[in-house]
C-alpha cells in the first residue's frame, strides 16, 4: 500500500513548520491557552500558538539540560521530564523568577491525573507521583513496578472511584498494569496482563461517558490490545491491520480515530475507536487505513483538533477536522485487519508499599 | 543483562563496529546498537536496551567488559544511584555521523525511548 502524501497547506489538513532555533524533541498543549508547547533537545521549553508563532520561552528548565520528553501542566505547576531527571516549575512569580525543584531520576513522559499528581513513568524504577507544589523536603511517592515485571514506558491515569486515581499502563514485555493511586494511602495492588512475545509500548483511551474505561494498549510490531472495560476485561481482544508497518512509537486516539505513528508513518485507523468502544462486534465492520508519509519521533494531541508530531527540525501540525475522508482507501486496506489467537493472557496481582524519593532545590 | 538470543559472536560484532566507527564518549567507552533488516533497532538486553556500552578493563592488558545500557537513569537507593546511566548525546551525534542510526532513532534515543 503507498503512503499518502499530505500537501503542505496553511489552509489544509498538515503543515510543516521548520525551527531554526529550537531543535524540537517534544510537542503538545500549552497550558496557558490556546496553541502549543515545546520542549528541546537542550532543555528549553517554548509556547506557540497554533501557527508556531513565539509567544514565550523558558530556559533551562531541566536540570541535567537534557532533551524534554514529557511536560504536563497541573494547577500553577508545569512538569518537565528528561530521561535523567523530572521537574517541576512554578508559575513565574510576581518579580518574574520561576520557583524549581529537581529529581534527579531518568523519566520517559508525564501525565495529569484526575487528582492533580503529575504521574511520571519510570520504566523499570516504576510510576512516580508528583503533588504540584511539593517542596524539596517533600517526600514523593514512587509505585514500584520491577517486581511484576513492568518496564513502565506510557502511563495513562483515568479518574477512579472514590476520588482514587486508576492509572493503566504500558509495561513492555511485562505487558499492561494497572493500579491505584490515592494521596496519603502507601500500599498499593498493581496487576498485570501480559502475552509471552508481546512488548506493549503505548496506551491510549478510546471511549466517552458510559465507555470510559475503554482502553486501547498497543504493541511494538503494532498489534492492538483492546480492553472495552479496563477494569473488568481479563481476556483482551489482539487486532492487527496489514497495512501498519514500522515499529510503533505512539497510539493516540480522537474524534473516534485510532492514530498509530511509527517509524514508517502515521496511520489513521479511521472510526476505530467509536467502533471499538461501543457495542459493535469487530467482524460486522471494514476499517479504512490511511498511511501517511510521516517521519517523525513522537506525537502528541492537543484538544480535539490538533495532532502535534516531532521531526528532525521541524514541528508536524496535523488538522484533524480537516483530515481526508477515509472512504479513498482501497478494498485491499479495508479488509486488512487481522484478529490474533493469542496465548493465553497471563495475569499478576502484587500488594506492594510506596516507596519515597527526595527532590533537590 | 543480554538477552539470551545474542550470542557471543553478535555481542562481539556490535563491539567490533562501535570500536571500527570510534563510537566513544569523553572517556573513550564504545557504544554500539544492533539494527533489524529493516533498519529498526533491536533490544540486545532484558530490559529493552538497544544500547551497549563497553569498557575498557583496568589494565590494557585487561579485556573490555560490555552490557546493554538503559538509556536513562536509573532509579535506587541514594547512596547507590548511578548519577549518569545514559549514553552522552555526543554519542547518538557521533552514530548518526557515521549512519549507524538516522537523525530520527538519535531523537527517539535522547529521550529514553525505543527506535
Amino acid at each position: 500500500m503507498n503512503p499518502v502524501v499530505l500537501p503542505d497547506d496553511p489552509a489544509g489538513a498538515f503543515r510543516r513548520f521548520h525551527l531554526s532555533d529550537f531543535e524540537v524533541s517534544w510537542a503538545g498543549p500549552n497550558p496557558v491557552g490556546e496553541g502549543f508547547c515545546l520542549g528541546s533537545e537542550d532543555g528549553r521549553i517554548r509556547f506557540t500558538d497554533t501557527q508556531l508563532t513565539y509567544q514565550g520561552e523558558i530556559k533551562g528548565v531541566s536540570a541535567s539540560g537534557e532533551a524534554v520528553n514529557g511536560v504536563a501542566h497541573s494547577q500553577q505547576w508545569t512538569a518537565v521530564t528528561t530521561r535523567a531527571d523530572v521537574n517541576l516549575i512554578s508559575r513565574p512569580k510576581a518579580e518574574g523568577l520561576h520557583e524549581a525543584i529537581a529529581i534527579p531520576v531518568g523519566a520517559f513522559g508525564v501525565t495529569v491525573a484526575s487528582s492533580g499528581h503529575f504521574v511520571v513513568p519510570l520504566g523499570r524504577g516504576g510510576i512516580m507521583y508528583v503533588k504540584p507544589g511539593s517542596g524539596p523536603e517533600d517526600p514523593v511517592p514512587v509505585g514500584g513496578t520491577e517486581k511484576a515485571g513492568l518496564n513502565v514506558c506510557r502511563v495513562l491515569p483515568l479518574p477512579g472511584q472514590d476520588g482514587t486515581d486508576l492509572i493503566v499502563c504500558a509495561g513492555r514485555a511485562g505487558g499492561v498494569g494497572m493500579t491505584t493511586f490515592r494521596e496519603g494511602v502507601g500500599n498499593y495492588s498493581l496487576s498485570t496482563l501480559r502475552v509471552d512475545g508481546l512488548d506493549v509500548v503505548d496506551v491510549c483511551l478510546l471511549g466517552a461517558r458510559e465507555n470510559r474505561f475503554a482502553v486501547s494498549a498497543v504493541g511494538r510490531d503494532g498489534t492492538l490490545i483492546i480492553f472495552r472495560d479496563i477494569l473488568y476485561d481479563r481476556s483482551p481482544r489482539t487486532i492487527k491491520f496489514r497495512s501498519v508497518r514500522g515499529t510503533v512509537y505512539r497510539i493516540l486516539s480522537s474524534q473516534g480515530h485510532v492514530f498509530l505513528l511509527t517509524s514508517k508513518g502515521l496511520f489513521v485507523l479511521a472510526r476505530l475507536a467509536e467502533r471499538l468502544a461501543g457495542d459493535i462486534l469487530l467482524e460486522k465492520f471494514n476499517t479504512d487505513v490511511l498511511p501517511l508519509q510521516v517521519a517523525a519521533a513522537d506525537a502528541n494531541l492537543v484538544g480535539e483538533r490538533w495532532l502535534v508530531a516531532v521531526g528532525v527540525g521541524e514541528v508536524l501540525r496535523f488538522d484533524l477536522q480537516k483530515m481526508p475522508p477515509p472512504d479513498t482507501q482501497t478494498q485491499e486496506d479495508r479488509n486488512g485487519l487481522v484478529h490474533l489467537t493469542t496465548a493465553p493472557w497471563m495475569e499478576s496481582r502484587i500488594e506492594q508499599s510506596m516507596q519515597h524519593l527526595a527532590a533537590t532545590g | 543483562m543480554w538477552l539470551t538470543s545474542i550470542d557471543r559472536d553478535t555481542e562481539f560484532s556490535i563491539f567490533d563496529l562501535a570500536d571500527l566507527r570510534e563510537i566513544m564518549d569523553e572517556r573513550g567507552w564504545l557504544y554500539g546498537v544492533l539494527a533489524n533488516s529493516d533498519g529498526d533497532l533491536r533490544d540486545i538486553g532484558t530490559w529493552n536496551e538497544q544500547v551497549a556500552e563497553f569498557q575498557p578493563g583496568s589494565t590494557e592488558a585487561d579485556p573490555w567488559h560490555g552490557y546493554p545500557k538503559w538509556p536513562v537513569d536509573e532509579i535506587g537507593p541514594p547512596n547507590r544511584r548511578k548519577p549518569k546511566c545514559r549514553p552522552t548525546r555526543v554519542v547518538f551525534d557521533r552514530m548518526v555521523a557515521v549512519g549507524m542510526i538516522s537523525p530520527l532513532q538519535r531523537k527517539r534515543l535522547l529521550n529514553g525511548r525505543h527506535a
